[in-house]
């Protein structure tokens, strides 16, 4: 696990979520009530833009944006493939 | 099939403190025409016409018809018999999006009542604020949200269940003109509450079934918040039509968006810009496989017109329109059918039957065509003002034109297009509001400090940047930060955050907006985090 990436998606999620839930690179965003349609569309955004990788299709599903540490694993296979 | 649905009637008397019986609209409140339609008519005869067909579908099953109505009587009752209740009072309706809410709705207007929709996921100041500018009397909520409540005066609780009567229509109540009362934001950043008759939402309604291909056997996922003058559209033009709403949780993800469509047999999907966005990403550059889906529709907002005509391609043979409203309009204004999406969707189409437009330079006198002015529209579906606002009536509704605050100009094709705003009000997830709305908010909250907020682009998407100029040495913009989320509804709480040591002036001597704004694009989401972290 890239600790850089999951660092800063940690500090992305913590100062862009509008609950008062303490976000750690294992809470569960969707059960938690962290995760909304707009910070959802913000955290693609800002994974695009800050490593260069485009998500498409089945990325877009629960199984990769549940906890921090499951986006940094998506983040870190598509960064593989891409730059392949 | 068992049905567990509990509902509360809880009065809020103490809340509002005002006698009874001042709930009378300002305006001086007028019965409903007695030969006139109300929606508690039309509502009855198309539950008697569909009694055994589905009206909607959520995770419990399907509802019939005649279920709807028989609940929806049965509520009705309830609020008949409230302490509280006279004819025209004003009932908010705190739920989620859900048949509970259907039921309710239908039910403040079988009784006579005015629908006041108040977000669910709202708290605090704003949501006091609403209660009290509308004067509500009693709150229409989930039984186990009012347990929790102090104020128990004069609780009922409801149970609706699985049981139907038979189907009898009932004797149809005086009415006041008003059915319902819709929030939105005014161009000097203060909530407004739109007034909506009967007349208006039944003639949108009507209007939208002539464009949109919405039909009996219509089936639409009902995803959009029905507090919004969009969801509470989709709500209307397919009950009143005889359709389905079908409601399916967890849609966060385009994924599962994609995948309810396809498994609950959706035809239709009518949804603000941020939905198709996402959608189009989830769909890369594959078709939609759906074998039910007819068409979708986006309103609420501006969907960039390259991502439109991808959309309507990927999902052909279903059909893609544009429309164009808003709340003050009922909903929707305009339409963009399908097979104009490729040559023309900059444009927002032509006006919906039973509405008009006419392009007026700053003196009121209409423009040549292609000439750009203010747009004005005109038809039954134009509210009767905000409540309680005469003033701002008087300057944006005359002689039944409305005043958009749109810039627009008409197209030799004969389409119209929208050049931007006059007003200064911005439009995020379909929410139109003033960024004034979130400096005040944070004003009053810390007075030691001055607070600009500017919208700006980014990725096709409008964004807003709030600069803080502290008049003190020490300020923590994550405090900002919790106070916006904690004070202001999600679609206000700004992206990007900057501290200024003073303002940027333009020659006017006044705050330089724009200035503001190309900061907050060049600074975009890389300082954002930066700043943040």
């Amino acid at each position: 696990m890239n600790s850089r990436i999951d660092q800063e998606l940690l500090g992305f999620v913590q100062s862009n979520s509008v609950t008062a839930t303490t976000v750690t690179i294992q809470t569960d965003l969707i059960e938690q009530e962290v995760l909304d349609s707009l910070l959802l569309m913000e955290l693609v955004l800002f994974v695009e833009q800050q490593w260069g990788v485009q998500l498409i299709g089945n990325d877009f599903s629960p199984s990769h944006f549940r906890t921090v540490e499951q986006l940094t694993q998506l983040v870190e296979t598509r960064r593989l493939q891409q730059s392949a | 099939m068992k049905h567990d649905y509990a509902l509360s009637i809880r009065s809020l008397a103490q809340a509002t403190a005002t006698a009874r019986g001042d709930q009378k609209p300002w305006y001086g409140w007028q019965p409903q025409p007695p030969n006139e339609p109300t929606i508690a008519h039309r509502f009855t005869a198309i539950c008697q016409q569909h009694a055994g067909r589905p009206s909607m579908q959520d995770r419990r099953g399907e509802l019939s018809y005649q279920w709807l109505y028989c609940q929806a009587n049965h509520l009705a009752q309830h609020l008949i018999d409230h302490p509280d209740f006279e004819t025209g009072s004003h009932v908010g309706l705190c739920l989620p999006n859900s048949p509970e809410y259907v039921v309710a709705f239908f039910a403040v207007q079988l009784a006579g009542g005015v629908a006041v929709p108040i977000p669910p996921y709202q708290q605090g100041k704003r949501r006091r604020q609403q209660i009290a500018m509308t004067n509500l009397k009693l709150m229409i909520e989930d039984e186990r949200i009012s347990a929790d409540q102090k104020t128990t005066r004069d609780n009922r609780s409801i149970r609706l269940n699985a049981t139907t009567a038979p189907l009898e229509s009932q004797p149809v109540r005086p009415m006041g003109h008003l059915a319902a009362l819709l929030f939105t934001s005014g161009s000097s950043g203060d909530p407004k509450a739109v007034m909506l008759s009967h007349r208006n939402i039944l003639a949108n309604t009507q209007s939208i079934s002539q464009v949109l291909p919405l039909g009996s056997t219509d089936r639409t996922l009902a995803n959009m918040p029905f507090a919004h003058a969009l969801g509470n559209s989709v709500l209307q033009t397919h009950i009143l039509n005889g359709a389905t709403l079908v409601f399916s949780s967890d849609l966060l993800f385009p994924t599962a968006l994609l995948n309810a469509l396809e498994t609950q047999n959706c035809t239709s999907l009518i949804a603000v810009p941020e939905v198709f966005d996402f959608l189009l990403r989830a769909l890369g550059t594959d078709c939609l496989q759906s074998s039910c889906l007819r068409y979708m529709a986006v309103a609420g907002g501006r969907l960039e017109p390259t991502r439109a005509a991808q959309l309507a391609d990927q999902i052909a043979p279903a059909e893609f329109f544009i429309m164009y409203g808003q709340t003050e309009a009922t909903a929707r204004l305009a339409c963009l059918p399908s097979n104009q999406i490729e040559r023309q969707a900059d444009t927002i189409g032509h006006p919906i039957p039973g509405v008009e437009f006419c392009i007026r330079d700053p003196q009121g006198v209409p423009v040549q065509d292609g000439e750009v002015g203010t747009l004005h529209a005109r038809g039954d579906n134009i509210m009767l003002g905000y409540w309680d606002d005469p003033e701002t009536n008087r300057l944006i509704l005359n002689d039944g034109w409305l005043n958009t605050g749109d810039r627009a100009r008409k197209n030799p094709s004969g389409n119209y297009k929208i050049c931007g705003r006059e007003n200064g009000l911005v439009k995020i997830q379909g929410y139109r509001f003033h960024p004034n709305e979130i400096d005040n908010t944070l004003q009053a909250l810390m007075p030691d400090a001055e607070f600009v907020t500017v919208p700006y682009r980014d990725q096709g998407q409008t964004r807003l940047a709030l600069f803080v100029r502290p008049c003190q040495e020490s300020l923590d913009v994550s405090q900002i930060r919790q106070a916006c989320s904690r004070e202001l509804p999600r679609h206000m709480v700004p992206q990007l955050y900057q501290v200024v040591s003073q303002w940027p002036v333009n020659s006017a001597h006044k705050i330089d907006r724009q200035e503001l704004a190309v900061r907050a694009s060049q600074a975009g989401l890389q300082s954002n985090y930066n700043r943040s972290a």
